[in-house]
């Protein structure tokens, strides 16, 4: 259908007066919504009309208006200003301030959500980080644990070796109840002292361990804990060892007024 | 709570229109004339003062369609009232995109006077329509009644145009049956109406 046609035919009239049938009627309907030329020429003609109408304008008798509005409900106006014919005000409709307060409330509830959730995820992350950490401790203390544990093992396996002798050293007259194990591998000369059972003694003086080698005795370090197994210095030919109280980094020469304990190989 | 402010309806697309979306406040000056839209507003609240505003610019060319249809003022008096109170029960339906404000009252008007005019009426269709035929080839008296400043305007007509709009306007004749009662196609009664219409324009 040109519209044109439609324009020129007459149907447009028919339409704006009303006698169109319901089908024909709904047809320019959707005309109109479509074809903007259609709907200028409605309303052209609509208007056309109305001045044809108040071309024809007889006023009804005077007392006719309050008659008529005796017949009529009326509401509340709107509240008019002196101002100016300003703005058209658009406020949402009863339905629609639910739906937009529903809206809002579901907005502040779902981010009040999210709010939550995300400092629970923190709270989370955190704890990862932390138990990061602790890992990381934890496998560098293994290490520490397992390099010690190789190293005790070296030692129990020098310790039990066939060749090496416990040698008890017993207390002498400085301190008799004192006493110490001393255990020497005579094939390769390695010493490796017990001292855990001798006393605690002052800040200044250090314990120090003596092999007698023909009658002779021959130093083998100083002790700088008194702890289960030292290393010290090795001797292939001792007869018998001892221990002494000397100063600091010790002496030399045994103090022998100072010797701890003593034990015959 | 969602106020926006628009200087007037137009441009919106009809969707926007729907009165179930929105409710229109207006702010306007007393004594100006108001803007369809705002008048619409107004009108949709139904105050007196719309009322006041309606029947006071509107009435007397709804009560000249009317009289023209009814002839007789007591009668045309109760149709104004039937009209108006017709349009009143019905502004909370009105959609401003299915017609302007003023032709939807017109048409209230004019229907109401048609049917007025048909229930006091004795003949039955096809009585009128001999009636019509006898009459309009007697006379070039004019079918209807002219008001002052109809005079220019319907000397413009054409005899055949001004009864089609006779038929249609103040009859309430359908298509169909204005062909009947002029004897004509159905799509000539289409194209005198728009002749009418092309020539009415150079008045308005």
């Amino acid at each position: 259908m040109e519209v044109k046609e439609i324009i020129e035919s007459g149907t447009l009239e028919l339409y704006v007066m009303g006698v169109l049938s319901a089908e024909e009627t709904r047809q320019i309907d959707n005309l109109r919504t479509a074809h903007p030329q259609v709907e200028e020429e409605i309303q052209r003609i609509e208007r056309d009309f109305e001045a044809f109408a108040k071309a024809q304008a007889v006023a009804p008798a005077n007392q006719l208006k309050e008659e008529i509005a005796g017949k009529l409900k009326f509401g509340i106006g709107l509240d008019l200003d002196q101002d100016k014919v300003s703005a058209i005000i658009v406020e949402l409709t009863p339905l629609m301030k639910v739906a937009a307060a529903a809206a809002i409330a579901a907005i502040i509830v779902l981010t009040g959500v999210v709010i939550y959730f995300s400092g629970r995820l923190t709270v989370a992350n955190n704890q990862v980080a932390k138990l990061q950490e602790e890992k990381e401790v934890l496998l560098y203390q293994n290490e520490a644990l397992n390099k010690e544990s190789l190293g005790l093992n070296k030692q129990l396996s020098a310790l039990t070796d066939a060749a090496t002798k416990p040698v008890l050293l017993t207390g002498q007259a400085a301190s008799p109840q004192s006493r110490a194990v001393v255990f020497w591998n005579a094939s390769n000369g390695a010493v490796c002292v017990n001292a855990a059972a001798l006393p605690a003694i002052p800040a200044q003086k250090q314990f120090q361990l003596w092999a007698i080698v023909n009658g002779k005795p021959v130093d083998l370090g100083v002790l700088d804990k008194n702890s289960s197994l030292l290393m010290m210095k090795t001797v292939t030919n001792a007869q018998a060892f001892a221990i002494t109280l000397e100063p600091l980094n010790g002496s030399p020469q045994p103090t022998l007024n100072q010797m701890y304990v003593l034990g015959n190989v | 709570m969602g106020y926006k402010e628009a200087a007037g309806f137009s441009h919106l697309p009809f969707y926007f229109r729907k009165a179930y979306f929105y409710n229109l406040q207006v702010r306007a000056e007393d004594g100006v004339k108001y803007t369809e839209e705002v008048l619409i507003a107004e009108l949709k609240t139904k105050s007196r003062k719309a009322f006041d505003y309606l029947y006071d610019n509107y009435s007397p060319a709804l009560y000249g369609v009317i009289k023209n249809i009814v002839k007789d003022e007591q009668t045309a008096n109760d149709v104004l009232q039937e009209a108006f109170v017709k349009i009143w029960n019905g502004i909370a339906g009105y959609e401003p995109s299915r017609a302007r404000l003023y032709t939807w009252m017109i048409n209230i008007a004019r229907n109401q006077a048609i049917d007025k005019l048909r229930s006091g009426n004795t003949l039955s269709r096809k009585e009128n329509n001999d009636f019509i035929r006898k009459e309009t080839e007697n006379s070039k008296q004019l079918p209807f009644v002219e008001g002052i400043g109809l005079r220019k305007l319907i000397e413009e007509l054409e005899e055949e145009q001004k009864q089609i709009i006779d038929l249609l306007y103040y009859k309430g004749y359908t298509q169909s049956e204005a062909a009947e009662a002029l004897n004509i196609p159905l799509g000539t009664v289409k194209s005198r109406v728009r002749l009418a219409m092309v020539k009415l324009r150079k008045f308005f």
